[in-house]
């Protein structure tokens, strides 16, 4: 099967030939065309929040949690940006649901959008593995037009990237949007990628919050939306959330879209959860990162890991080639010159069968990837 | 309520754009708007205009004491005044903690014009740098408080006439230490610092004293007012495009704080339920109330906006993606302004540089950003703030429509801290997102998918709101909100 050589290939972490990812993306759509905007699946599943290309972390999150088809698993989006291996990241996602379609999931994140991908990382990273002249970013982008925008897990457990929006008062309302778009900036489906629960301030003493005033300590959420910051989508408090699960008949909702230092938290006594699956996010915030297990409807297990071991070796390496052993200043002008410049990515290079993890191999891609992270 | 079409439960911006360009279906989309009443009953538990009421001012706060004067990181704090019958309409919402009927007859009294603007600030939270202070560690108090601009006073003189330094003046200093401020004939000052600024080989150019710079760099016209004074007064100054005002003492001997544009618009929204007049002004759009900068554009087409970029008839400010970012740096200082939009070569909007940014570039590791794209600055400044705000990240663009409403506005301006939003149309040809009631969704022309960000055909900045605002108010009519701009000068 055919299918199957490219996920040994990718497994390892090895680029496929443009032609190739052509081809899968065309095959992709034709599966995700017949979805829904709004998927059921049952338990049991793994929930998985954003991966941000963080490619070794998502194979340890593999090994941590079962490979497909062993387990199900449903992704809540941002596969790219951020990271350094969103390529690598997304087509070993895609490749593994054409191959295992009922066991794998994906829903759109903020993220899977051209607007997005140009500022912050997949659109760059796309020009250097493939040259300018490479259609890869454009298949791709195409394909995220296709995700699906939500899931519900046995008829009770409503799972999205972001959240709720003013827009939406019933599921049905999601199924009629046509998703098979770039994210707009306004409306239902850009709310459902794009927005946040409040944070309510139980506890939080750095506000100016006075203890010893009752009102004030407890404050609760408000009422309704409010705009949100992010410049995109909205807040919701705990009251938005209970008449919305009252008005579908759903009893909590699943979504990431938020860095967790503890991999997960828990909203509103645990009417909300957010799942992050990207540990050491940006390889600096030094955060933990989950994927929820669920068994049953209320048999669930957060599965905590930190970052893979791998990604010191990479970030070593970086650093010995910046603090100027080996090359030094030469080599980190060469490396900001380079973000720059177009690689020639032979397909021949990329067929080769390289240890991802060998000093060599992390060494020479280092030098491709983008450097504002580690100034 | 006004037959504003925000008042549709549809997409935000969607029901506005079928007023202002008729188009085939809104047939169907007019009684929705027209009769909110209807989309009540049908929707049940929602309140009848959704989207408006996000737009409006939220429920009032308690008066919090941790917001500072000038601090940049004042947060929006709101306080759920209890379980409030979210189907009742917004007039009859109490305002107050205490008995609803004593709250809302003071509540409805008060205009908030009169109010006093010792109200605003607070004094505990004023921080300045003495003159003498090296540049560089001026830098590092700001960056370090989260402020936008220090009061630089010297120990011991009249306190209450001060200069101040601010991102402006980082960025002025950035350019002369590059050598890219033509130094007029004959000013000596100017040539003496620049000279220091670039390091003269003997002594070292970080030492330049805060005070020597600011005497010499483009300033706001001073203003400052008591305590004692009202709202309307501060308004007009602050809406001629002053950015700050100093509020004193009663006998002016004392500085109680500083408010700037950003903390009265703050005000007044969270108070805004208090106001009651406030209210109409804050229906209208901004292209009814002819506030900001828009292009004259007859008609939304493409190839007008192309004629008014390629010949740079845009009256808003713009910088080429490819451009490198010396060049937006440089248009800020010349044009006297402390942001600047980012288009491509077809003007859609790509996102802004604000001077503020000038922070990233300050260290020699950073300088190599002055010489790539802006396109590329673009990109560290979203994912720097993005782990700043603790891994959320935030849209690359902040914008509006011009059928936006004032409301809207001024609540995306508070939300997301901004000084300004960038006015972009919506993209020709394309339908707006699908509503949830809209039963012609799959009608639309699927051919242009909303893949362009938005053309840029104007700006509204806090400057415009709070011009709006003093406007409406029966004195001060004539507002000139270029007045400070203009009037930017070495004081």
């Amino acid at each position: 099967m055919e299918l199957d050589r490219c996920l040994e290939k990718l497994y390892k972490g090895q680029l496929l030939p443009e032609v190739t990812i052509r081809a899968l993306c065309f095959k992709f759509k034709e599966l995700l065309i017949k979805e829904s905007n709004v998927i059921h699946i049952q338990t049991p599943v793994t929930i998985v929040g954003d991966m941000h290309g963080q490619f070794h972390d998502m194979l340890e999150m593999f090994s941590i949690g079962g490979r497909v088809p062993d387990t199900n698993y449903l992704f809540l989006g941002d596969y790219v940006d951020r990271g350094l291996y969103s390529i690598e990241t997304i087509m070993l996602l895609i490749v593994l649901k054409l191959r295992y379609p009922s066991r794998i999931h994906l829903l759109r994140g903020n993220h899977e959008s051209r607007q997005i991908t140009q500022s912050y990382g997949f659109y760059t990273e796309c020009l250097n593995k493939y040259g300018s002249g490479s259609r890869v970013w454009q298949y791709l982008t195409d394909v995220f037009d296709y995700l699906v925008l939500c899931c519900i897990i046995d008829n009770e457990l409503f799972c999205v990237h972001g959240g709720l929006s003013p827009n939406v008062q019933t599921i049905d309302q999601i199924r009629i949007i046509d998703r098979f778009r770039e994210i707009p900036h306004d409306g239902a489906m850009a709310d459902l990628v794009w927005s946040d629960p409040e944070e309510s301030n139980v506890g939080n003493l750095e506000g100016g919050i006075d203890p010893s005033n009752p009102d004030e300590f407890f404050k609760k959420t408000s009422n309704h939306f409010q705009v949100s910051p992010r410049g995109a989508g909205y807040t919701f408090g705990r009251s938005v959330v209970e008449k919305f699960l009252e008005c579908n008949g759903m009893s909590r909702i699943y979504r990431a879209h938020q860095l967790c230092n503890e991999g997960y938290q828990v909203y509103f006594d645990g009417l909300v959860t957010t799942v992050w699956s990207a540990p050491n996010y940006c390889y600096r915030c030094g955060n933990k990162a989950s994927i929820l297990e669920l068994y049953d409807t209320n048999k669930y297990y957060f599965n905590v890991f930190e970052e893979a071991p791998e990604n010191k070796v990479l970030k070593e390496n970086f650093n010995n080639m910046m603090d100027g052993a080996g090359g030094g200043n030469g080599m980190a002008n060469k490396v900001i010159a380079d973000y720059f410049m177009d690689e020639e990515v032979t397909d021949e290079e990329s067929m080769y069968d390289v240890d991802v993890f060998s000093e060599d191999y992390q060494a020479k891609s280092a030098s491709k990837r983008s450097v504002q992270y580690f100034l | 309520m006004p037959y504003s079409n925000d008042n549709s439960l549809l997409a935000d911006g969607a029901g506005n754009a079928k007023k202002a360009v008729p188009q085939p279906h809104s047939q169907s989309q007019s009684p929705q708007a027209l009769h909110p009443q209807v989309v009540q009953q049908q929707q049940g538990q929602q309140p009848q205009h959704l989207v408006d009421l996000l737009s409006t001012p939220p429920l009032l706060a308690r008066v919090t004491t941790n917001d500072s004067a000038h601090s940049s990181a004042s947060s929006v704090s709101l306080v759920s005044l209890g379980r409030s019958d979210s189907g009742s309409a917004l007039q009859s919402l109490p305002m107050v903690q205490p008995t609803p009927s004593q709250g809302l007859h003071a509540v409805h009294a008060q205009k908030w014009q009169h109010t006093r603007l010792s109200q605003l600030v607070q004094p505990s939270k004023l921080i300045s740098i003495p003159p003498t202070l090296p540049v560089e560690q001026a830098f590092d108090t700001l960056v370090k408080h989260h402020l936008s601009s220090l009061p630089v006073q010297q120990p011991g003189q009249d306190p209450t006439n001060f200069s101040t330094f601010d991102y402006n003046d980082l960025n002025f200093y950035l350019l002369l230490a590059l050598g890219r401020i033509p130094i007029p004939e004959g000013n000596t000052e100017l040539a003496d610092l620049a000279k220091r600024c670039q390091g003269d080989g003997v002594s070292d150019n970080t030492e330049v004293p805060v005070g020597d710079l600011v005497r010499v760099t483009p300033k706001d016209p001073f203003f400052k007012l008591a305590e004692t004074e009202s709202l309307s007064n501060a308004i007009s100054i602050l809406a001629s495009g002053v950015h700050r005002i100093a509020i004193t003492d009663v006998q002016a001997t004392q500085v109680r704080g500083i408010l700037s544009q950003r903390r009265l618009v703050h005000y007044l929204w969270e108070n805004a339920r208090c106001f009651a007049d406030l209210e109409p002004l804050l229906n209208s759009t901004i292209r009814d109330l002819n506030i900001g900068v828009i292009n004259a554009t007859g008609s939304s087409t493409t190839s007008t906006i192309l004629a008014n970029a390629a010949t740079s008839n845009s009256r808003v400010i713009s910088v080429r993606g490819d451009q490198p970012l010396i060049d937006a740096l440089l248009k800020m200082y010349n044009e006297r302004i402390s942001s600047i939009a980012v288009v491509d070569m077809q003007y859609n909007l790509l996102g802004n540089i604000s001077v503020t940014d000038v922070k990233h570039v300050t260290r020699t590791s950073q300088f190599h950003l002055l010489n790539d794209s802006c396109r590329h600055f673009i990109s560290v400044i979203l994912n720097l703030r993005g782990l700043e705000n603790g891994g959320k990240d935030s849209f690359p663009i902040f914008h509006v429509y011009p059928t936006s409403t004032l409301g809207r506005t001024i609540a995306k301006l508070v939300a997301t801290q901004s000084h300004r939003l960038w006015i972009v149309q919506r993209p020709v040809g394309s339908a707006p997102p699908v509503p949830a009631t809209d039963v012609q969704g799959h009608l639309h022309n699927s051919q242009d998918k909303d893949n362009i960000p938005g053309r840029l055909i104007g700006v509204v900045s806090l400057t415009d709101v709070l011009t709006a605002l003093a406007r409406n108010q029966t004195h001060h009519k004539l507002i000139d909100p270029q007045f400070a701009r203009k009037h930017r000068s070495p004081q």
